[in-house]
């Protein structure tokens, strides 16, 4: 590849290209900027005074103001005021960041009430609303019954869904929900799903579900995170999932009902927080899985107790182990990968920082670690073994010469070194 | 990768009559060209007066590393029943990367990209040069936009002025 800028030839250098780009392009470009910089262009030249008015995405993100809300909101009010009314605002995006208890927020609120409605009025098929700090905003009923929205986010601290009229929401075109640390204080969150006919993906981030159960029968994609519950329990179904992200507690409060269909997870446990009439084996529930990704923070006993009671994971192909410990990782999850016949690649992040697992219990793992235990890690069928790593430390060392015995064990078993440049 | 010698090739013919033998694998990246094969399949020779040939050349490149990359990808899967995800992830970032090389231009070959691209209805290629733009417009204040666009100011002073002075909201700076 030639490094030096490919130019033209000089006569051309006088005219003006970008201009001379039909209208649509040049809004195409717009539609990329923040809306402050949308709204500027229209000193460039006679050419550009009002092509600010016609471009069909906008995002208002209040870090552009550093902070200043007033500011920002005056902003928001005039540049929609001004706007070409007949055209689409086929996504609109307000970010207000920098938002505090303290600050008086109520008139900022009011106002973006009618920033909704505006957008809701104009066609939306990319909706997004996040409010940092605590949010009070009134959503107007319109946005729940808008016919064209695809994509809805809404992010609002603390935000109470407290009740809605299923009969007042119908989204036909939604397929991507994704909510953001909003209070479920509703108990038919299950009839605004059914409202929503061709949903797809739905994400909850940081909610508090405190409502009974809700199931989602045309969801193939699921991710929940850090969620929490009230005391009672929550039972979610989701019998067309096939990818599935949680991160998380596993908390036997929430019972995730079987997903038959589901190939595709990451799951990412900080904790099992037991309780005595149920366990939550969220493992277990994957038997037909071709591909797991998991990261666990939790104490190695709890981790160990729990992949013992994992099923055999016969659709099994592809395995992430995240934070594997090259000391003690082969003993913890011997047991799991015995369960997986099928394995063919299996993919070891090593853990960065300490292990809890003491020095001594290290040393005595590092003296003990022979063949033999390796042996029990290893399955069949395996033709890669990869270690991705963020930086060659002593920890990737030890880890591929303990790989080593594994080549020994099986036959053309490729072991390869992979940078994680992420 | 070996090609087969029996792949169709198509020629594209540049506005300024210089001619391109392509496969029709990388011809059918531009959906206009596939539309053009699928009304007529024993089509060979297209004209193409809308793109000059440096810009064309430039068309196929990235065509043609899109559908080697596609090709390598779909070779592995085929190879192990499934793709591996690493491999795949590293894949995208050294196509990425080579885009972003791609789009080491002059802004006046940038535009050029831009009309060629949607007037051919390479997605790919209209998605990366519109980002490009973007990407040059971005945090610029006005002047800075016309300076590194030769974009030609024919506001006089006072009807900028005038504009500034009824959009004052727009031109706000922030503390």
């Amino acid at each position: 590849m030639e490094t030096a800028p490919r130019m033209k030839k000089i006569e051309t250098e006088t005219s003006d290209s970008l201009s001379s780009l039909p209208d649509e392009l040049i809004v195409s470009i717009l539609s990329l900027l923040p809306a402050k910089e949308v709204a500027r262009t229209c000193v460039l030249s006679k050419r550009w005074r009002n092509l600010w008015n016609i471009v069909p995405s906008l995002c208002f993100d209040s870090r552009d103001w550093d902070g200043d809300l007033e500011k920002f909101a005056a902003f928001v009010c005039k540049f929609l005021h001004k706007r070409d009314a007949a055209t689409d605002t086929h996504i609109f995006r307000i970010l207000c960041h920098g938002m505090y208890i303290n600050d008086n927020l109520d008139p900022i609120y009011s106002e973006a009430t009618k920033w909704v409605t505006y957008a809701v009025e104009h066609n939306p098929r990319i909706l997004e609303l996040s409010f940092s700090g605590c949010c009070s905003l009134h959503i107007p009923d319109c946005l729940f019954t808008c016919k064209t929205l695809e994509n809805l986010k809404l992010k609002m601290r603390g935000w109470d869904l407290l009740e809605l009229k299923s009969s007042a929401v119908l989204l036909p075109r939604l397929t991507n929900l994704n909510l953001n640390r909003i209070n479920f204080n509703i108990d038919n969150f299950d009839e605004f799903l059914s409202r929503c006919p061709i949903l797809k993906d739905l994400s909850m981030e940081y909610c508090a579900l405190n409502m009974p159960k809700f199931s989602c029968h045309s969801v193939k994609r699921l991710q929940i995170h850090y969620p929490r519950t009230s005391d009672e329990t929550l039972s979610i179904s989701a019998p067309c999932v096939e990818n599935l992200v949680f991160n998380g507690d596993m908390d036997s409060r929430i019972i995730l009902k079987d997903m038959p269909m589901v190939t595709q997870a990451i799951i990412t446990v900080h904790s099992f927080v037991k309780r005595e009439e149920y366990n939550c084996h969220l493992l277990s529930r994957l038997n037909g899985i071709n591909s797991l990704d998991i990261s666990s923070f939790c104490s190695k006993e709890m981790l160990q107790e729990e992949l013992q009671k994992c099923p055999i994971f016969h659709s099994l192909k592809f395995l992430f182990l995240h934070e594997f410990c090259p000391y003690c990782g082969f003993d913890t999850w011997s047991s799991f990968i015995k369960n997986c016949p099928n394995l063919e690649e299996l993919y070891l992040v090593p853990l960065e920082g300490p292990c809890e697992v003491d020095h001594e219990e290290h040393r005595r793992a590092k003296e003990h670690q022979n063949s033999e235990q390796i042996e029990r890690f290893s399955c069949k069928g395996l033709k890669t073994v990869g270690i991705v790593y963020r930086r060659l430390s002593y920890s990737v060392h030890h880890l591929v010469e303990r790989l080593k015995y594994m080549t020994k064990v099986i036959k053309g078993l490729q072991i390869v070194l992979l940078e994680d440049r992420a | 990768m070996a090609r087969s010698s029996t792949e169709n090739m198509i020629t594209l013919m540049s506005s300024d009559g210089e001619e391109f033998m392509v496969t029709e694998k990388v011809a059918r990246e531009c959906t206009t060209i596939r539309n053009m094969l699928e009304d007529d399949c024993v089509i060979t020779n297209i004209p193409l007066p809308n793109v000059t040939s440096d810009i064309l050349s430039m068309v196929i490149e990235y065509c043609m590393e899109h559908v080697a990359a596609a090709e390598k990808a779909a070779a592995e899967t085929a190879e192990k029943g499934s793709s591996s995800a690493p491999a795949a992830a590293k894949a995208n970032k050294d196509l990425e990367e080579w885009d972003k090389a791609f789009m080491n231009v002059d802004v006046y070959t940038l535009c050029d990209l831009i009309l060629a691209a949607n007037y051919l209805n390479v997605s790919g290629l209209l998605d990366l040069t519109i980002q490009t733009a973007a990407n040059l417009i971005k945090g610029k204040s006005p002047e800075q936009i016309r300076k590194t666009f030769h974009i030609q100011n024919d506001l006089s002073l006072e009807e900028e002025e005038k504009i500034r002075s009824q959009t004052p909201w727009a031109f706000e700076k922030s503390e």
